[in-house]
């Protein structure tokens, strides 16, 4: 199996002091992988580099394959593109419906040729369960299917890695296990790499991996047994 | 006249509001209507981003067929790389070399000639001395037997034998210091002449030696810069064409040249992502929309189908791979592909539908500075048309005017046997002289006005209104006079009473007229109003004026007759001084020229016209930046997705373009109505000429473009990482 994200002595910093010191990481491809840590251990900046949302200041990092290590911002577009997003706020498009936002996703993959690229979109909000859903704009879905729909724009048109910073943050504990299962539904069918920021250890699921973060540096790697 | 006002105003706000209320079922059906995108797809040819170079064989006399090519298709070559060699390039080098040699010799005969005039120098030097010595011997010869001679020792013929011997002694030494001072004679840089010429002869060589080496060098080919070359046009043993040698580029950077049918380019913009197929191609290539070309053309990349439709209008859209992509077909220009351009949402169009408040409001700035800008020049050109109102009045095919003409009351006066010179000339039908004056009345409310007053033979059809034609006998009469019912003031009672057939009685100066009928002008900025009347009435009215000096000459040609010849024949008759002759048409740009020059009015009207445009876009930009503003999290969230800055920016544009589309409309709507009420309020005649909307509408497009690109400088900076 590939590896979808090697990173190698990965240091990041906002001017005062590193927030990630020396990093290394390994996720192979088609693993689910769960980061935890305390606030403000660096999770997100963490998240923010291997989704090509930063550049890399020092270290190496390779994603599905590219260097994300001094390049230009063209090559940050393109991983981009093959990476999917899910924030702990929806962050839909608030004048477009769900099947629209759905298609911007297609959009920025550029994968949208055909009339089947509305097919696509609406499979992919079917799968997360809210087929039927497709006018509705944001303002008249719950929070639970605001996170699907952006869910379902992250996968749509299939990245080959998705990067979720507290999905379900915002929503209460059985909608966030909807959601939760929305993804890795999804993400299974598809064979995505998934790397997930949670703070509830109750989302995890046998075969997962889990990684305990401090200080800018990964201090435990455990995979979740069956229970 | 009034109900027309009203309904035609009513009429553009109704467009307007309805424009607004159309949005808001608009937001509602606009999902339906866009959730299944069409898609393009058009042909096109891979080629290199940067220029390609053609190049050429060496020109002139000494081209010759290329005899060695020294790069493949395909290669890579850096600036200056050899690419070819002409095969006369031998017989080039071996003229060189012979140039050369010829210039080494010619150096080295100049130092050896220096060394051999040095000598023949010294040695005409010496000689000069040996003579001098022989001639000084000889002179002391003679001397001792001159005194040999006086104690009678020797023969006179002893005597005559040294003074010959001396003789021959001093023509030698003149002889050798003439050979000495040839020999030592310098040309103005204090060379020997010889060595001069030597020099002169050694630069021609060395000249011949420059041309030779460039023409050697020229028969080697080199790559003017680095790239790679796409194409050899000319095999070895051939003569390069007009096609030139080879072509190259540069292939670092690829993009796509693709023709999108007409009808399809409204799903085209910049930044779209598009992807690329060909049979050749294992995998799909991927690219954006640079740019789309703005004119229209006929399709020139052919369908492999031979059914398809030959002469379909398309529009070039030029389509820049990614690095990847480029990389893999950089050696394959000219490569026939398909262009997918994928579905993109009109995302701009969205945004402001969703917003009907802060849509109307952009559009009403749209459309206000549209109807500014229409006021601006439709008074501007009301004020230089009402200029020219008379001149258009006067029925004539030549008009003499005085060399100070300005306008009808600014016209100073030609001598009257101009006019009747002009009759003689060839081609002329009639002619007759027009006076003008600018006189005060009392108007029938009391009050003083100033008008125009026009005197011309009453017989004469000098007026292009048959109305007035028809009433002109009543002129004939002294003190009558036809009144314009455009004139400013209150002349109902007037008007009401001529066509009851009652004249009006009234006074001008001191003396009393008499108004016999009636004509419609309108005012204009100048004048209240124009009346008609005779010349002898003209006279009389105006005390200071005499028969002998009109203000203008009217001419009427015979049918058939050449309006520029005539002109001609009747300027080659005058005095420039006093008169010159001009054709209607120039009579009356005359006038409408010297206003616009010379009057502020285009100045302020200009400015008037640029506020409009500015307030326009200040409006547009704040509308569009607030709209930015608001949407940062979205853009952001887009970025993170993976949209380039680009696409970004193109929703802003798509906004400000759907504001100028539709503001326009209503702009045009409103200044319409305007006219209609300046026309009825001011009796000024106002219009819309097409090329005034079309300018107009140009304006609009740039106002809003400029908008738009003042507000993308917000969404340049929306950062990706700001989505968490
Ligand atoms: N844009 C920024 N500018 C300056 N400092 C930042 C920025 N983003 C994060 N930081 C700092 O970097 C550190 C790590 O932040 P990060 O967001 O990666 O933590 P986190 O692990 O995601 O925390 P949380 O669980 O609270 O989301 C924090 O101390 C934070 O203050
Ligand atoms: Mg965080």
């Amino acid at each position: 199996m590939s590896a979808a994200i090697i990173a190698r002595g990965l240091t990041h910093g906002y001017g005062e002091g590193p927030v990630l010191r020396a990093l290394e990481l390994d996720v192979a491809a088609g693993e689910v992988l769960f980061l935890m840590g305390p606030s403000g251990c660096g999770k997100t900046t963490l998240l923010t580099l291997i989704g090509a949302l930063r550049s890399v200041q020092e270290g190496q990092l390779h994603v599905l394959g590219h260097a994300l290590h001094g390049v230009d911002d063209a090559a940050r577009v393109a991983s981009r593109r093959r990476t999917g997003f899910v924030f702990q706020h929806h962050n839909l498009h608030r004048s477009l419906t769900a099947l629209q936002n759905v298609m911007v996703g297609l959009e920025a993959r550029g994968l949208s040729r055909s009339t089947d690229a509305t097919e696509m979109c609406r499979a992919a909000l079917a799968a997360v369960g809210l087929a039927g859903l497709d006018a509705r704009r944001q303002d008249k879905l719950s929070g639970g299917q605001r996170q699907r729909v952006a869910i379902a724009r992250a996968l749509v048109g299939g990245p080959q890695l998705l990067l979720a910073d507290e999905p379900t943050g915002a929503l209460d504990s059985a909608t966030g296990r909807e959601v939760m299962a929305a993804m890795r539904g999804l993400a299974r069918a598809q064979g995505t790499t998934v790397v997930i920021v949670t703070h509830d250890p109750r989302l995890h699921e046998p075969g997962d991996r889990v990684i305990a973060m401090e200080d800018g540096q990964i201090r435990s790697m455990e995979r979740e047994l069956a229970p | 006249m009034t109900r027309r006002i009203i309904m035609l105003a009513l009429g553009c706000i109704g467009i307007a509001a309805a424009t607004v209320l159309l949005l808001r079922p608009a937001v509602r059906e606009a999902p339906a209507a866009i959730a299944v995108p069409r898609v393009a797809v058009a042909l096109g040819r891979i080629e290199p981003l940067g220029d390609t170079i053609t190049l050429a064989g060496p020109q002139g006399n000494r081209s010759g067929r290329i005899a060695q090519l020294l790069v493949e298709q395909g290669q890579q070559v850096t600036a200056g790389q050899a690419l070819a060699v002409m095969d006369n390039a031998a017989a080039l080098t071996g003229q060189f070399e012979q140039a050369r040699a010829s210039a080494r010799q010619r150096q080295a005969r100049i130092a050896q000639r220096v060394v051999e005039m040095e000598a023949e120098e010294a040695a005409l030097g010496a000689a000069l001395v040996q003579e001098r010595a022989t001639r000084d011997r000889a002179r002391w010869e003679l001397e001792r037997t001159q005194r040999l001679e006086r104690g009678g020792v020797l023969r006179e013929a002893a005597l005559i034998d040294r003074r010959l011997a001396l003789d021959v002694a001093e023509q030698k030494v003149a002889s050798a210091e003439l050979s000495l001072a040839r020999a030592q004679r310098r040309d103005v840089d204090g060379r020997r002449l010889e060595e001069a010429v030597l020099i002169a002869e050694r630069e021609m060589a060395t000249a011949t030696l420059a041309q030779m080496e460039q023409e050697a060098a020229l028969a080697t080919l080199r790559a003017p810069a680095a790239g790679r070359v796409l194409r050899i046009n000319t095999r070895p043993g051939e003569v390069p064409g007009s096609d030139g040698v080879l072509l190259m580029g540069d292939t670092s950077r690829m993009r796509v040249r693709a023709e999108v049918f007409e009808s399809d380019v409204p799903m085209v913009s910049p930044g779209q992502r598009v992807r690329i197929t060909s049979r050749a191609l294992p995998e799909p290539l991927h690219g954006e929309v640079a740019w789309i070309g703005l004119r229209v053309g006929r399709q020139t990349i052919l369908r492999e189908d031979p059914a398809a439709t030959l002469d379909a209008r398309v529009v070039e859209v030029m389509i820049g791979l990614d690095a990847a992509s480029s990389a893999r077909v950089a050696g394959l220009s000219g490569l026939q592909v398909r262009a997918h351009f994928g579905a993109r949402l009109p995302l701009g169009w969205i945004q402001l539908a969703h917003q009907p408040g802060r849509f109307a409001m952009a559009l009403s700035g749209v459309a206000a500075a549209v109807t500014l800008v229409f006021m601006q020049l439709g008074f501007m050109n009301m004020i230089f048309d009402t200029t020219v109102m008379v001149h258009r009045l006067l029925r004539a095919d030549l008009v003499l005017v005085s060399p100070a003409f300005r306008d009808v009351t600014s016209s100073g006066t030609i001598p009257r046997r101009r006019v009747v010179q002009a009759l003689g000339v060839d081609g002329v039908a009639d002619a007759e002289a027009l006076y003008t004056a600018t006189r005060d009345w009392v108007k029938p409310d009391g009050e003083r006005g100033t008008l125009l007053l026009l005197g011309v033979r009453p017989d004469f059809a000098a007026f292009s209104d048959p109305a007035i034609s028809a009433q002109q006998s009543l002129l004939t009469q002294p003190g009558s006079i036809l009144l314009d019912a455009g004139a400013r003031g209150d002349y109902r009672a007037v008007l009401a009473g001529l066509a009851r057939g009652e004249d009006w009685r009234t006074e001008m100066g001191a003396r009393a007229v008499t108004v016999v009928g009636r004509f419609r002008l309108g005012s204009s900025f100048g004048n209240e109003g124009v009346l008609i009347t005779s010349d002898d009435t003209l006279q009389a009215l105006a005390m200071n004026r005499a028969a002998a000096a009109p203000n203008i000459g009217l001419i009427r040609l015979a049918p058939g007759a050449d309006l520029r010849r005539v002109q001609a024949a009747i300027a080659a008759s005058l005095d420039p001084a006093d008169a010159r002759v001009l054709t209607h048409a120039e009579f009356v740009q005359h006038t409408r020229g010297f206003m616009v020059r010379n009057s502020p009015i285009a100045i302020v009207f200009g400015f008037g016209l640029v506020v409009g445009l500015v307030v326009g876009a200040m409006v547009v930009t704040q509308i569009l930046t607030a709209d930015v503003q608001e949407h940062m999290a979205e853009y952001a969230t887009f970025k993170a997705m993976g949209f380039s800055n680009r696409r970004i920016l193109a929703i802003v544009y798509e906004q400000s373009m759907l504001l100028a589309a539709l503001g326009f409309p209503i702009g045009l709507a409103c200044a319409l109505g305007i006219y209609e009420l300046i026309r009825a309020a001011v009796a000024m005649p106002i219009t819309m000429p097409f090329a005034r909307v079309a300018m107009v509408f140009a304006a609009t497009f740039i106002m809003c473009a400029l908008a738009g690109t003042l507000a993308t400088r917000r969404a340049r900076r929306v950062d990706p990482a700001d989505v968490f």
